[in-house]
């Protein structure tokens, strides 16, 4: 037995695994992915589902890679995507032509397609939809080889979605906030340039609870910056409600954190010589309608410790008022990092239900984290790597902060 | 430690450079400016001792007024310790500069001590030759080749400082008495010429300190000496000294190697001053004794003069009186003999008019003849010329006739017409003798000439008549004849006489002329008697009071002090002494302030180090390292700080302070050089006093954290423990906006900063106000001092011995419309409590009325000044400086040495640099035995030109002349503003260093603190404007509140450190300062301002994504 049939029979069986340990169909889809990518060496991937009961377009259901396909959609016919569910036929572009195909060559809109297997994902009983694997890691063209493995574990995948319930219906993501194309960021030290991020590409869409997650050193917290008006990217645009802000000046950003901006900090960095309700006030004053700091703490569940100073309460409690803090000005957005890296777990299910409180008032939430567990909560997790974005879920049923257990 | 470590703390040194660098420059700083200013002293001294060597100053100047001979030198030469000897002689004398008069003091140049160094020229070789002090001399613009001609006002006298006081005083010198023995002396006489070339400028050991006001108090009216000069000895009369030498000047080799300011010199000069001082007095005593006896037998001498005097002009007195009748009788007999004379010779001058007249009849008579007798010769003559002229015709007309020219008949009627006319003129002669005169014609024409010719034979036949008597013309002939001889008789006897009437007329005038030549003679002899009859009177009107005056001196002709002064008592010398103790006192009021904040910066610098290295500290200790090696660490960290910083400390203080200081010095003594000082011991002593207080807070500062145990270390610096206080409950709390409550708790848990920051604001401020403090009362002192004490800003110098000049002079100046009041001002020497002899001012008012609206006695303790009480009134800087009380004995020195005691009454308050008492006239008098005269009339001339009211009173009898009290007295302030003007200098270059190291060190650690919280609020939307503002509310009130303290603290060191500057012999103002507070403040403000933006401008610079590294 060679080698390549050896890989082929190793990546089966992993695909067998995951499905078999998966507790819902999306985990089962998401891991199948993971590893046919992986194993096939695509760049990135994507499950395409046709929302039959809604527009009957090819909606991402799933994807791998430095993209944000999450409003993208393909009706039937249309790209390679809708072509290949149309005819339930594979289509392999080894070598594409992004000209030729103009289409397909936006389905990774910010990832230039070189290379393309797009294979017919379908139960025995109904075409679901399309996989989709884009360009090879190592820079080179798929081989037939690669695409007959991708085809085989489609259909894998395929054969657990009929032993398991049916997909939930496509999320519905509401404006979009802001939109980062082709974003980049690179740090000089001496005459070594360090670039942290790479180019990203991701709308944020408001009233989401957007998860970035990803090891330390990914550009989680740099992205974050970007998004938050603290730092410019070096490349790419960012914009705010359709306001360009990458060559924003100093004053335009700081207008921007002002208005639109609440922050959310892993170590609290509450005001020290302030009590819990004088940092939310000295927040609240720069905002022409901010809430109340009591009603802020109120949502925190402080109102109780209002006068109590930083040093007299808890860390869960330190983050509470932070949180009350982003929550006074009455932000569009609120951006936490890791918000519940320096607590235990009991009072970072305190925190977490604080903020669930928070997105569940309409409030975007972006937070950086590297908590697995944690991202159950988001409508969205966008994992980075390497200064991209890695790939993005879209949690059909986020989890409450209560169900969370690490 | 260890090579690794000691590795680690030089990288912990790079590190941290700025705080490293804080402590160093505050150990600088306070090395710096303790080392410059303690060492600027002994670099004054050390430059004194180099020019007191460098021309030998003496190490003792033994003064005694009545002056030591030479074999008393001969005596002093041989004291145990003295080495060489010179004497010397001095004199007062009064020069006309430029148009202006200059009081000269003029000495003896001497060849080996306080020998003159020669700036320009060379140095007098011939008794009129001069040479000048180069300071004065510039100042006065005198040089080298000019001439100066001393007036006849000079005097041999004493000095305002002590020694000089005891010069020779004019008014006890026993000198060569002008027949009545006085003790007076003309002070030209002391000098044997009056003109003088200036052949050099010289500056001299014994004057190195550059202000005319330390050359001394001469005898002048004003006291001042504008001059001073060498002449070579002969060019004094030494008789004027009764040859002695009134000042000798001693040099001990013993002291020569010796710095004169030091401890040794002090202890060895005052061993040497006892032995030198009993043979000096013993010598004195000897001399006393000596001059006393001459005294006494030149005033008997001059009493018997006086006697025989008197005597003789009694005798003259008779003598005159008989010269005088004896003048008049003569004068009436000679002119009685005259009147005589005059009678016979006025009777023959009328003899003689009597014998003109007749001679002139005679003479008429005569010339009357004499014309009858020339009318007949006329008369005879024309007879001829008839006779002849016919003659002449008749030939005529013959001739015609003979050559036919005419007719016969022609002829015959020429003739016949001719002869007609000579009948007629023939006629009238005829017929006074009688002859008949046919009538002529052609015919009897040659009858004619015949009848002629017989008329001229009768002609003396002719009849004249002669005063009335007819008579033939020879008969008056012979008559006249007589009468000529008559005549020439008459003249002849006439012309004999007249000369011996001329004669007798010159006689008589001769005699009158005789006779008032010898009435003249008389008169003049009998005027010269009376002359030098009055002569005699007036010299004995004259040296009677004189001898008088001279028994009553004689009677109570003392002995004076004979004066051992040791080089403390030179003026220059005791100048640079004060200001030595002046530096050295600064030095510890300003270190002090330095010293005290660079502990805090050293405290809170090492603190925030080791704050900052907190885990790090946790990390070493885990890994087993002993907290006494860690702390070892930071303990070295300082000690390379201070020893770094006290280098630098002391080549800034060697280089900045000291040259800062010298440059003042330079300006105020006349040194060649102002060579740095550095003294080995107080550099250790300062080096190790740092390294104990920087070492001590370096320990205090990490002994706490290296207490804790390694895991609580690694857990990071603790957060400021935020708890609720009082004050948060109160209902107005929570009214209060919330910046004010921001304020309150940041500063409230931030000690260490509010103390830091208060510390370093108030630091700068109290610098600034310290200063100006010091500077401002120092010249308002001298303000205050004639706006309440003097009610006057000049001074009219009256000549004493002129009756009432100083009266006339104040109604001058009142009729000026000036407030005048006459006073005794006179120096007096004093002995102080503390034994030290120092000099003070006596004023007695003549009208206490019109004193009170010139001088306000305005006791500061004691009682309202009295003057008919017998104390005295005292200024308050002798209380203050020698805590004398009211009841203590003032004792008072005159020139002669004389001691008097007063008590004292009260000390009022003066604000002038040297002791001033005041007492009634009585008080003066039962003290001093003699009525106060006043020499001097104090007015207000208000804003007048000075030159021109003096012009206006040169008039006034008796007025000598007007100084500016006020400008005067100026100068002294000046010396002081000058120092002080440094001080600022140095005290506001410093506050700026403050500012810039502690402010702006603090501002940029505080930012630095508040880094993560600014960034925190500019995520949140704060704009750097709003971040500064917010880090700005503290540091405001924080800089608010340090200057409060800082102006309290400038207010207590201005005060602390004016008291550290007063010399014994003044007392200036301490209270706040105005203008020291405000510029304090504002100068504070503006540092803490510009250092606090300057350290704002980081918060700019921000990167809000450091968040993440929080």
């Amino acid at each position: 037995m060679d080698n390549s049939m050896l890989k082929y029979f190793k990546t089966i069986g992993e695909i067998q695994g995951t499905i078999a340990n998966a507790t819902t169909l999306e985990e089962a889809l998401q891991g199948g992915l993971k590893v046919i990518v992986e194993s096939a060496g695509a760049a990135g991937g994507a499950i395409w589902y046709a929302d039959k009961a809604g527009d009957g377009a090819l909606h991402p259901y799933f994807w791998i890679g430095p993209v944000d396909l999450t409003r993208r959609s393909h009706a039937p016919g249309d790209g390679s995507v809708g072509r290949v569910f149309e005819s339930q036929r594979a289509e392999r572009l080894f070598e594409f032509d992004a000209t030729q195909d103009v289409e397909t060559a936006i389905d990774f809109m910010g990832m230039p397609v070189t290379s393309m297997v797009c294979v017919p994902f379908s139960s025995q009983t109904e075409d679901l939809g399309v996989v989709q694997f884009v360009n090879r890691a190592d820079g080179g063209s798929f081989t037939d080889e690669d695409a007959d493995v991708m085809e085989i574990m489609a259909m894998m995948a395929a054969i657990a979605v009929e032993e398991n319930e049916e997909l939930a219906a496509p999320w519905q993501p509401g404006e979009v906030v802001m939109e980062l194309r082709d974003i980049t960021r690179e740090f000089q030290n001496g005459e070594t340039v360090t670039k942290v991020l790479k180019g990203v590409n991701l709308d944020v869409y408001e009233g989401e609870f957007l998860a970035l997650l990803g090891e330390s050193g990914c550009g989680k917290s740099t992205l974050l910056n970007i998004v938050g008006g603290m730092d410019s990217a070096t490349s790419g645009t960012f914009t705010y409600l359709g306001r360009d802000l990458s060559s924003a000046s100093q004053d335009e950003l700081t207008e921007f954190r002002r208005a639109n901006i609440g922050f959310i900090f892993q170590s609290y960095n509450l005001m020290p010589n302030l009590t819990a309700v004088q940092n939310l006030d000295l927040i609240g004053e720069l905002v022409d309608e901010p809430m109340d700091a009591d009603e802020a703490l109120e949502v925190v569940k402080l109102s109780d410790r209002k006068k109590s100073y930083p040093s007299q309460l808890s860390g869960g409690q330190q983050q509470r008022v932070s949180i009350a803090r982003a929550l006074v000005k009455n932000p569009k957005v609120i951006l936490a990092d890791e918000p519940t890296a320096a607590l235990d777990y009991a009072t970072s299910i305190e925190v977490l239900q604080a903020l669930e409180e928070v997105v569940r008032g309409g409030t975007t939430m972006v937070m950086v984290t590297h908590n697995e567990e944690i991202t159950r909560m988001a409508d969205r997790v966008v994992r980075m790597r390497d200064g991209r974005m890695h790939e993005v879920t879209v949690n059909r049923h986020p989890a409450h902060a209560t169900d969370l257990v690490w | 430690m260890k090579p690794t470590q000691v590795k680690e703390l030089f990288a912990n040194i790079r590190k941290t450079f700025v705080s490293f660098f804080s402590i160093l420059m505050f150990v600088a700083l306070g090395v710096g400016i303790f080392l410059g200013i303690s060492w600027a002293g002994p670099a004054l001294q050390n430059a004194a001792d180099n020019e007191f060597d460098k021309g030998s100053l003496h190490h003792f100047q033994i003064q005694y007024p009545y002056g030591l001979t030479d074999d008393d030198l001969t005596k002093l030469a041989k004291v145990e310790g003295v080495s060489d000897i010179e004497p010397t002689r001095q004199s007062f004398q009064t020069a006309t500069i430029l148009g202006v008069e200059r009081t000269v003091k003029v000495q003896t140049l001497t060849e080996r001590i306080d020998v003159p160094d020669v700036i320009e020229g060379e140095l007098p070789s011939s008794p009129n030759e001069i040479a000048l002090n180069e300071v004065a001399a510039i100042n006065v613009g005198c040089n080298v080749g000019d001439t100066i001609t001393f007036i006849e006002d000079g005097n041999a006298g004493g000095d305002d400082d002590p020694s000089a006081l005891l010069a020779q005083p004019a008014d006890t010198a026993v000198g060569e008495s002008e027949g009545a023995g006085t003790v007076d002396k003309d002070g030209m006489k002391y000098l044997n010429g009056s003109t003088y070339k200036v052949t050099a400028l010289v500056k001299s050991p014994e004057y190195v300190a550059r202000a005319s006001a330390t050359y001394g108090l001469s005898t002048s009216p004003t006291g001042s000496i504008d001059l001073l000069a060498w002449v070579p000895a002969e060019a004094f009369d030494a008789s004027a000294f009764q040859n002695g030498y009134p000042v000798v000047d001693v040099v001990c080799n013993s002291l020569t190697g010796l710095a004169t300011f030091s401890d040794n010199y002090k202890k060895a000069s005052s061993e040497l001053e006892q032995g030198i001082t009993d043979v000096a007095t013993d010598l004195a005593n000897a001399r006393f004794e000596d001059l006393h006896g001459q005294a006494g037998k030149k005033i008997d001498d001059a009493q018997q003069q006086l006697d025989e005097g008197k005597q003789k002009i009694a005798d003259g007195e008779q003598q005159l009186a008989d010269g005088r009748a004896e003048l008049e009788s003569k004068k009436a007999e000679g002119e009685a003999k005259l009147a005589e004379g005059y009678q016979t010779l006025m009777y023959y001058e009328g003899l003689k008019k009597e014998g003109e007249a007749k001679l002139a009849e005679g003479r008429a008579t005569i010339a009357q003849a004499e014309g009858l007798l020339a009318e007949a010769d006329k008369a005879k003559a024309e007879i001829s010329k008839i006779s002849s002229d016919a003659s002449d015709f008749k030939k005529d007309q013959d001739a015609k006739l003979a050559e036919k020219k005419i007719t016969q008949e022609e002829y015959d009627a020429n003739l016949d017409a001719y002869g007609s006319d000579v009948t007629d003129d023939l006629k009238e002669y005829a017929d006074k003798v009688g002859i008949p005169v046919p009538v002529i014609d052609h015919t009897n024409f040659n009858e004619a000439l015949e009848v002629a010719n017989e008329i001229t034979a009768h002609f003396e036949e002719f009849p004249v008549t002669f005063q009335g008597e007819t008579m033939t013309l020879a008969q008056a002939r012979v008559r006249l004849a007589e009468g000529r001889q008559q005549l020439a008789d008459a003249e002849a006897q006439y012309n004999e006489a007249v000369p011996k009437l001329n004669a007798g007329w010159a006689q008589y005038y001769a005699g009158w002329d005789e006779l008032n030549r010898l009435v003249a003679e008389g008169e003049q002899k009998l005027a010269d008697g009376e002359a030098e009859l009055a002569e005699a009177k007036e010299k004995v009107a004259e040296n009677e009071p004189k001898l008088e005056k001279a028994k009553q001196r004689f009677a109570s002709m003392k002995q004076s002090r004979c004066a051992v002064m040791s080089r403390s008592y030179n003026t220059g010398a005791a100048q640079v002494s004060m200001f030595s103790d002046i530096t050295s006192n600064l030095s510890f009021s300003m270190a002090a302030l330095f010293i005290i904040v660079g502990l805090l910066v050293s405290y809170f610098a090492v603190s925030r180090i080791v704050h900052e290295q907190i885990t790090q500290i946790g990390t070493k200790k885990a890994l087993g390292l002993r907290s006494r090696e860690i702390t070892t660490s930071f303990l070295a960290y300082s000690a390379i700080a201070v020893v770094a910083g006290a280098i630098v400390g002391t080549i800034m203080g060697i280089l900045l302070v000291e040259g800062i200081i010298g440059r003042v010095f330079s300006g105020m003594f006349a040194f060649g050089g102002y060579p740095p000082y550095f003294g080995v011991p107080l550099f250790f002593v300062v080096v190790l006093l740092e390294l104990v207080l920087v070492l001590g807070a370096t320990y205090l500062a990490c002994r706490r954290i290296l207490k804790e145990h390694a895991v609580e270390l690694l857990k990071g610096e603790k957060p400021p423990e935020g708890k609720t206080r009082f004050y948060e409950k109160w209902d107005l709390w929570d009214g209060l906006p919330l910046f004010i409550q921001t304020i309150v708790n940041n500063c409230m848990n931030d000690r260490r900063r509010v103390l830091s920051t208060i510390v370093g604001v108030a630091g700068c401020t109290a610098l600034i106000v310290t200063a100006i403090t010091l500077n401002d009362n120092v010249t308002k002192s001298y303000d205050r001092h004639y706006e309440t004490v003097y009610g006057f800003n000049a001074i009219a110098y009256v000549d004493a011995k002129t009756d009432g000049a100083a009266d006339e002079v104040e109604k001058a100046l009142e009729q000026e419309g000036y407030t005048a009041t006459p006073v005794l001002r006179q120096r007096f020497i004093l002995t102080q409590p503390d034994g030290n002899r120092g000099a003070i001012r006596v004023v007695v008012p003549s009208d206490e009325s019109k004193f009170a609206n010139s001088y306000h006695v305005n006791p500061v303790s004691g009682n309202e000044f009295d003057p008919s009480s017998d104390g005295v009134w005292v200024s308050q800087a002798y209380a203050d400086h020698f805590g004398a009380k009211v009841g203590d004995i003032l004792t008072f020195e005159d020139a002669d040495g004389r001691m008097y005691e007063a008590p004292i009454s009260g000390f009022h308050e003066f604000w002038l640099t040297y002791h001033e008492a005041v007492m009634g006239r009585d008080a003066y008098k039962n003290l001093f035995g003699e009525d106060a005269v006043p020499n001097v009339v104090l007015v207000d001339v208000r804003d007048a030109d000075l030159q021109d009211v003096a012009q206006r009173l040169e008039s006034v009898n008796g007025f000598h002349s007007l100084a500016d009290d006020k400008t005067s007295q100026h100068s002294a302030f000046e010396t002081f503003s000058k120092v002080s003007g440094a001080v600022v200098l140095i005290y506001i270059a410093l506050s700026t260093l403050m500012a810039i190291v502690v402010l702006l060190n603090l501002n940029v650690m505080f930012i630095e603190e508040k880094k993560r919280e600014l960034i925190v609020l500019m995520i949140n939307g704060f704009s750097v404007k709003d971040a500064r503002h917010y880090i700005s509310y503290d540091n405001i009130v924080l800089t608010a509140i340090g200057i409060i303290v800082g102006m309290l603290l400038g207010c207590i060191m201005g005060s602390i450190t004016v008291a550290t500057v007063e010399p014994s012999t003044s007392v200036f103002l301490k209270s706040p300062d105005g203008l020291a507070i405000g510029v304090g403040i504002v100068g504070s403000a503006i540092l803490a301002i510009i250092m606090s933006l300057i350290a704002l401008r980081r918060v700019s610079n921000f990167k809000l994504t450091d968040i993440n590294r929080f």
